[in-house]
């Protein structure tokens, strides 16, 4: 092999050119850094086809189809690209700050932005990220959250866009979820959901920030015409560099009072099973109660159901012996 | 339309960096002229007077040159450069209207031959007329019968860098008393060729081939540019058809990654083949690489038209089902290069009376033409050598060889064949 730089004969051993000094230590960019995985050239050196024309390796696309997170018996998450999508726009981060603090991240990125799929990955990566830093400076969950939640925006904001496009710049929903103490602290913008899940006590923890809600609690609507006109989806606050607002999170916190589930998830699983208990019935109903084979099951479900969308799902599972009187 | 393919198998084992490539452009139909159409075409005739032209030879010249003049379209211009030890502006630059015809053929008619032979001084004279056209396609035809003075060697290399770009320049020998790598040596400075005229009565049939073929041209000033990644090295850049012309050290640097090798003149419906051969960093297993970028770049007035593209990868796979195959052309154009070198080398080896390593040489060279289905040389090869066994390469030197035909497979040995479908 030889160096990047000046050609000269180096071993695969080598950790710097003998010849002109440069490292040969790859560079190891950060997800979604976008800078050429090989010699780390900035991305503006990527041409269309994904090959950098500096040192003229193409990119590989590194395929999210599919993605399975468990950090923990109890922890478990999972993205999938659905069955009509042809590409995964979600993202998902999962996270265990010793000895028992949670994190659980994720977004859906908006179809009708530029690069919905680096927006999301880029706002759960920043997200999780600026949660662990707060959490482990003494941060309370909620502050803590809200640090998240900026990191994520500017991280959104930064995502190379075609200034000339008419379409909206990159843009993701968020949910995030704090858990420490039997309390979950949760924070979101759109529609990506959380629920509570217990046997008869399961509910809805967020409300969507969707024009469907709008609609039906300003009554104009009814639930079945809300849910039948064309902007059932459209979603009201967002994560991008044109959100409408201050995008601060919206944020709830729910003591956990018994064994359960916490369980975020995307509109790719919640359109499929808007209603707590149905997700309770479901996860009842995967063959291991672990949180890998739920988390797993419920993906199964939603592509049974024609997978109209990307669908992630991050689950945590609480015991009674985690419930601390 | 310039049309740009490449042809190369971009497969490569682990560990490999050589990635070899046939780009093949062609021009086709009408409109191959680029923004603003540069239709001023000069033509300059320089014929060498020198002593040894007289007789037949400067007789035979001088009805060519007539020939040609007449058959001059009326739009283009010309000049008409005699050389000996001196330089003649016989016909200063002129358009090749009639009565500017007719006065030309009849100071060409007044030619006679005496005196040495100083090409530097014809090229030098040449130049300065080309220099008054400088948007023009400029070409010249350079015949001469002998040897250039020994002491005109340094005049030579500095007229030639001085005229590089300006002019291109077709070379004939009239005869066997002139040196083929002198002529080369001119041609391939000025992107032209050069060919034997074994006899006197044939020069004004060649002449007029080569006017066609100028006259031909419609975009001047078109070069090569290749781009290559960081830490990759061009190890050759040669045009391989219709003749080899190996323009590697003729590489421009335009920037840290890129360098330009000039092309010359294009006129329809022609096709060249050109072969890269890049050493690029290995990657690793499954990784893919864009290992050239090779562009035709025409130049209008000092600007710049991009008129083609074509990439040239590399993809590093385990399959060796995959990295063993070797591109046909790549395969043809790498046998046809040996074919010139095997017949070159062999040559040499004749001359210098080495005939054991004269015989492996050619028999080499007969059984390439022969698999390669290049006639013309195989054709040529057979005035040199008895072929006994062409597709086994077994030959016979012959004993006695025309030096007319020794010549010609001298000169003509880089004439490539196309690839057989």
């Amino acid at each position: 092999m030889n160096c990047y730089q000046c050609g000269e004969v180096v071993t695969a051993s080598d950790r710097f050119c003998e010849e002109c000094g440069s490292s040969l230590v790859t560079p190891n960019p950060p997800a979604n850094d976008n800078s050429c995985q090989k010699c780390g050239a900035p991305p503006s050196k990527i041409d269309a086809q994904r090959y950098c024309i500096e040192c003229g390796f193409r990119q590989v696309a590194i395929s999210n189809d599919r993605v399975e997170l468990q950090p923990a018996p109890n922890l478990a998450g999972a993205s999938d690209r659905g069955r009509r999508h042809h590409q995964n726009e979600d993202a998902i981060a999962l996270k265990i700050i010793e000895p028992d603090t949670y994190i659980i991240v994720l977004g859906d990125g908006v179809s009708s932005s530029q690069h919905p799929e680096l927006a999301s990955q880029a706002a759960v990566t920043a997200c999780i990220e600026a949660i662990e830093i707060a959490i482990q400076q003494g941060s309370e969950p909620a502050t803590a959250i809200c640090q998240g939640v900026d990191a994520a925006l500017i991280a959104v904001a930064k995502i190379p866009i075609d200034p000339t496009s008419d379409i909206d710049p990159s843009s993701t929903t968020i949910v995030t979820a704090i858990v420490r103490d039997n309390i979950a602290t949760i924070g979101w913008l759109g529609d990506s959901r959380a629920y509570w899940i217990a046997p008869d006590k399961s509910l809805q923890l967020t409300q969507d920030d969707s024009w469907m809600r709008d609609a039906i609690e300003s009554g104009t609507f009814t639930p079945a015409e809300a849910a039948a006109s064309p902007y059932a989806h459209a979603i009201v606050r967002w994560l991008g560099a044109d959100t409408a607002d201050d995008g601060k999170p919206n944020l709830t916190t729910f003591p956990i009072p018994s064994a359960g589930y916490l369980l975020l998830c995307t509109d790719g699983l919640w359109n499929y099973a808007p209603d707590p208990n149905f997700l309770h019935y479901l996860i009842q109903q995967a063959p291991h109660s672990d949180s890998r084979s739920i988390a797993r099951h419920l993906t199964e479900y939603a592509n049974q159901q024609g997978g109209q969308d990307n669908i992630t799902v991050g689950i945590l599972v609480i015991s009674d012996r985690e419930i601390v009187a | 339309m310039f049309n740009a393919e490449v042809f190369q198998n971009p497969y490569l084992p682990q560990g490999a960096t050589e990635v070899n490539a046939i780009m093949t452009i062609t021009t086709s139909g009408e409109g191959v002229t680029i923004a603003a159409p540069t239709n001023l075409r000069l033509f300059g005739i320089i014929c060498d007077t020198s002593g040894s032209m007289g007789g037949a030879k400067i007789l035979a010249a001088k009805d060519a040159i007539v020939k040609i003049i007449e058959l001059l379209p009326p739009d283009a211009a010309f000049f008409v450069v005699t050389g000996s030890s001196r330089a003649k502006l016989l016909v200063p630059l002129v358009n090749a209207v009639p009565e500017n015809k007719l006065r030309a053929i009849s100071q060409v008619k007044e030619i006679s031959a005496n005196g040495g032979t100083l090409m530097s001084a014809w090229l030098h004279t040449a130049l300065s007329e080309f220099n008054k056209m400088p948007q023009a396609i400029c070409q010249a035809l350079l015949l001469t019968d002998g040897q250039n003075d020994l002491n005109d060697e340094q005049d030579l290399t500095r007229v030639l860098d001085a005229s590089e770009g300006k002019f291109q320049c077709d070379c004939r020998g009239v005869g066997t008393d002139w040196r083929v790598s002198e002529l080369q040596k001119i041609a391939a400075r000025l992107l032209g060729t050069t060919d034997i005229i074994p006899s006197p009565d044939r020069i004004a049939e060649d002449f007029q081939e080569i006017l066609t073929k100028a006259m031909g041209k419609t975009v001047s000033d078109v070069s090569l540019r290749l781009w290559t990644p960081m830490g990759a090295k061009v190890l050759f850049c040669k045009q391989v058809s219709p003749e080899i012309v190996d323009v590697t050290s003729r590489a421009k640097v335009v920037s840290e990654r890129i360098v330009e090798y000039p092309t010359g003149a294009w006129g329809s419906n022609e096709s060249r083949d050109y072969h890269f051969c890049i050493q690029i960093n290995a990657g690793n297993i499954g990784d893919e690489m864009l290992a050239g970028r090779s562009s035709l770049i025409a130049q209008t007035n000092g600007q710049e038209t991009k008129i083609t593209e074509a990439k040239i990868l590399a993809t590093w796979t385990e399959d060796e089902a995959r990295t063993a195959k070797i591109d046909r052309r790549v395969a043809h154009y790498t046998g046809q290069a040996e074919l010139a070198q095997s017949i070159q080398e062999g040559l040499e080896a004749r001359a210098q009376g080495n005939i054991d390593v004269a015989t492996v040489k050619l028999g080499k060279a007969v059984k390439l033409a022969h698999d390669s289905g290049n006639e013309a040389t195989a054709k040529l090869l057979r005035s040199v050598v008895d072929v006994e066994d062409a597709a086994a390469g077994t030959v016979r030197i012959k004993r006695t060889v025309a030096k007319e035909d020794e010549m010609m497979l001298e000169t003509r040995s880089t004439k490539t064949a196309r690839i057989q479908k």
